[in-house]
């Protein structure tokens, strides 16, 4: 009896270890568990973008000038030592643990997913998810979208680790885990995957994080919507959308959105210049805290500067300011958002980028009606100065577009939206030679533009790809041998050598049809007169040159000799071989491969 | 489309004097000195007796085509020679050539080349053609029979 009860168990325990071992290697537990794991991300950045924007919420509150003296019993006047508070503690943080204050920004994301598969320890995470609300808390006027997306991809990168998944499936959670906590951050899930597709994975709609992505942002968002409640961020009055007359004023506005932010490009390069280069101030301290200072000053003046500057978005949107007023915001926004920076504080540009283009948009219009006598609605330019402004600094102009229509909810004022944000979009391409990430990318001298493509096939040679079931022929065969070797070659195309068997050129079934076609030149023809002219490549040379030549002379294939000097054929490299390299190279998307070789790597 | 006879004229067609291939394809091919056709005659008849020398281009019928791709040709063209003795050209029925078609091209006029010597081969293969041309009175005379396509 115990004998048949101990075999049922031990069956028992073999065929559940069967059925999951069956399990396991199907299709289906791949997307099941892919579904699983795209739900948990979802769940854990919602969970940890609630988290950060309560604890920034709290601290914002905490420091706000009217519940300074309920809480603390300070004078209002006193206001400006709590940005300099913030920096004392932002500097020690990065002064102390410099490595991993290092890794800030979205940049620091795509090199993660770039360079390292996704990999974020989770110390920077939590580094990232501090310094942060410390910085933008205590006033620093900068946004909480790059931090959240650092939380969001570290979350995604820390599930990988905990459940060993492989370096494919990390890269695609970290991609899909900051695309979620943007959603969440900003109630903007399509947003939060655009934001993924246009920054993290740089435009690659192709890319296997797709459906992770949609998935997390939706969950994260859904997360987000049941604890903090289903409120838009802005309050937007009563407007007009105006109608087809205004669409010129849209195109200047557009044009004002671009060069406002070649603006801020150029105030980030001058207070680098500033800070770094004429005043030496390699200190931390010295670099942060004297911009703090000089902000909380400001503040003292223009307290609407304070933080993310929401509550100043709703009052602008409200009309409860001057013209002078939100003119002076703008260019202090400006100013400061870039001194900032690059003393070293931590936050995004995002939501700075929303503040600024209400504020442009807003002036632009009551400018323009004092003017010219137009009846332009301000709170319509400035909710379509956000899209432009956005889209202008952060080179995303279909984010742009869903975010400012997600946060606003509204759907009217979406054609002066789309419109403003692509052309301000164009005028920052156009001018700069690039979006903002690429160009940051590249001074680190990562290379995610066309030319780093071709140089992915840079990174192989001709050798690895080469084949050796090449056709050949003497430069004397009679054109009747010719055409019938040409009719039963492998590529289509024979190379034809001289004497020496050196390489003369090439002959191709498409370049002498012709010929074949009509028969009186076939007994007066050979080989030698029918050779058109053909680049080479050698073994050593990168593929990349191989398919630049290719392309050059519009070929389907191309010789490999042995070297310049000694033309004997040693094989042919094919189109369709490149091609084929090139999308396994694509898949792989291992480290090195984004590189250029005139910088060192990004860490 | 030109016609076979636009890419010659009366200055690029002669009764022949040389007895050897060779040589008679040096002098055909001297016609076209400072006729803006090439710029390195010389050049031309190399290209021609190399081309010559790996297979002949007597194809029978008492009719050879010469012919050459080089750089220094600007203008796709041809010569006539004729020479009523016959030349040996080493045929491939062995008979002496009376009727030469000296085509000359750039390196780069690969299409035009192999349609002018297709539009050749095409007039030239009716043998009264041939002989018409042969027995012409004059250099205006061949161009009107070349000009019947």
């Amino acid at each position: 009896m115990r004998t048949v009860r101990s075999l049922n168990w031990r069956g028992l325990a073999e065929a559940q270890r069967g059925l999951l071992t069956r399990y396991a290697s199907t299709d289906i537990s791949k997307y099941i568990s892919h579904i699983v794991f795209s739900v948990v991300l979802g769940v854990f950045a919602g969970a940890g973008a609630i988290l950060f924007h309560t604890m920034l919420e709290g601290t914002r509150h905490f420091f706000e000038f009217f519940n300074l003296r309920t809480y603390l019993g300070v004078d209002f006047n006193l206001i400006f030592i709590f940005p300099v508070a913030g920096a004392v503690v932002v500097a020690a943080m990065t002064r102390y643990l410099p490595s991993i204050a290092r890794e800030r920004d979205v940049t620091s994301v795509i090199k993660s997913v770039l360079f390292r598969n996704g990999f974020i320890p989770f110390k920077v995470t939590l580094f990232h998810f501090f310094a942060p609300i410390i910085s933008i808390g205590s006033g620093a006027p900068l946004g909480p979208e790059g931090p959240a997306a650092k939380m969001g991809s570290g979350l995604g990168s820390l599930m990988a680790q905990i459940f060993r998944l492989n370096q494919r499936e990390m890269r695609m959670y970290a991609v899909a885990g900051a695309g979620a906590a943007i959603a969440a951050v900003f109630n903007a899930p399509i947003a939060g995957v655009f934001f993924g597709i246009e920054v993290i994975l740089l435009n690659d709609l192709k890319n296997q994080a797709m459906s992770a992505l949609v998935i997390s942002s939706v969950v994260a968002d859904v997360f987000s919507r049941a604890i903090l409640g289903n409120k838009h961020v802005f309050r937007i009055p009563q407007y007009s959308s105006g109608d087809v007359g205004d669409f010129p004023y849209f195109l200047l506005l557009a044009i004002l959105c671009g060069a406002v932010s070649i603006l801020f490009f150029q105030l980030r390069r001058g207070s680098s210049f500033l800070l770094v280069k004429k005043l030496r101030l390699s200190n931390e301290f010295l670099r942060l805290v004297p911009v703090a200072a000089l902000f909380g000053i400001v503040l003292l003046f223009f307290h609407q500067l304070y933080g993310i500057g929401y509550s100043t978005i709703n009052e602008v949107l409200n009309h409860h300011y001057s013209l002078v007023i939100v003119l002076a915001l703008l260019a202090l926004k400006l100013i400061f958002m870039a001194l900032f920076l690059e003393a070293g504080s931590y936050g995004g540009t995002f939501a700075p980028s929303l503040m600024i283009g209400v504020l442009l948009g807003h002036s632009f219009a009551v400018l323009t009606n004092a003017v010219f006598a137009t009846s332009l609605d301000p709170v319509v330019f400035a909710l379509v100065g956000m899209g432009g402004v956005l889209a202008g600094i952060n080179a995303i102009p279909l984010t742009s577009i869903l975010l400012v229509f997600e946060v606003t909810g509204d759907y009217h004022f979406i054609l002066p939206l789309m419109f403003v944000s692509i052309i301000a979009y164009l005028v920052v391409i156009y001018i700069n030679k690039g979006g903002t990430y690429t160009l940051e990318l590249m001074k680190e001298g990562i290379d995610v533009s066309k030319r780093g493509e071709m140089d992915l096939l840079g990174k192989i040679k001709v050798r690895e790809l080469r084949k050796t079931d090449f056709d050949v022929v003497s430069h004397r065969t009679p054109f009747r041998k010719l055409a019938d070797i040409l009719m039963h070659s492998t590529y289509g195309d024979v190379f034809v050598l001289n004497d020496r068997k050196d390489l003369l050129g090439v002959i191709s079934l498409r370049q002498v049809r012709q010929a074949i076609v009509s028969h009186e030149l076939t007994e007066l023809l050979i080989a030698d007169d029918v050779i058109a002219e053909v680049p080479v490549v050698t073994e050593d040379d990168p593929v990349s040159l191989a398919m630049q030549k290719i392309e050059e002379y519009d070929l389907e294939t191309i010789p490999v000799v042995k070297s310049e000097k000694n033309r004997s054929v040693t094989g042919v490299l094919t189109h369709r071989d490149i091609i084929q390299a090139y999308n396994r190279l694509l898949d792989a998307w291992t480290t090195d491969q984004f590189l250029t070789d005139s910088k060192p790597r990004g860490s | 489309m030109k016609k076979v006879s636009e890419y010659t004229n009366g200055n690029f067609i002669k009764k022949l004097k040389s007895k050897n291939k060779f040589k008679a394809i040096e002098e055909l091919a001297r016609l076209f000195d400072g006729a803006q056709v090439c710029a390195d005659i010389d050049e031309l008849v190399n290209a021609l007796v190399e081309r010559e020398k790996i297979m002949s281009t007597g194809i029978g019928f008492g009719l050879a085509i010469p012919h050459a791709k080089i750089k220094s040709v600007k203008d796709i063209a041809f010569a006539i020679g004729i020479s009523k003795a016959g030349i040996d050209f080493d045929s491939i029925d062995g008979k002496p050539v009376h009727l030469i078609i000296l085509v000359a091209a750039g390196d780069r006029q690969h299409k035009d080349y192999l349609t002018l010597l297709s539009r050749i081969m095409s007039i030239l293969k009716d043998e009264t053609r041939r002989s018409e041309i042969i027995h012409a009175a004059n250099a205006a005379k061949i161009i009107e029979i070349l000009s019947i396509e």
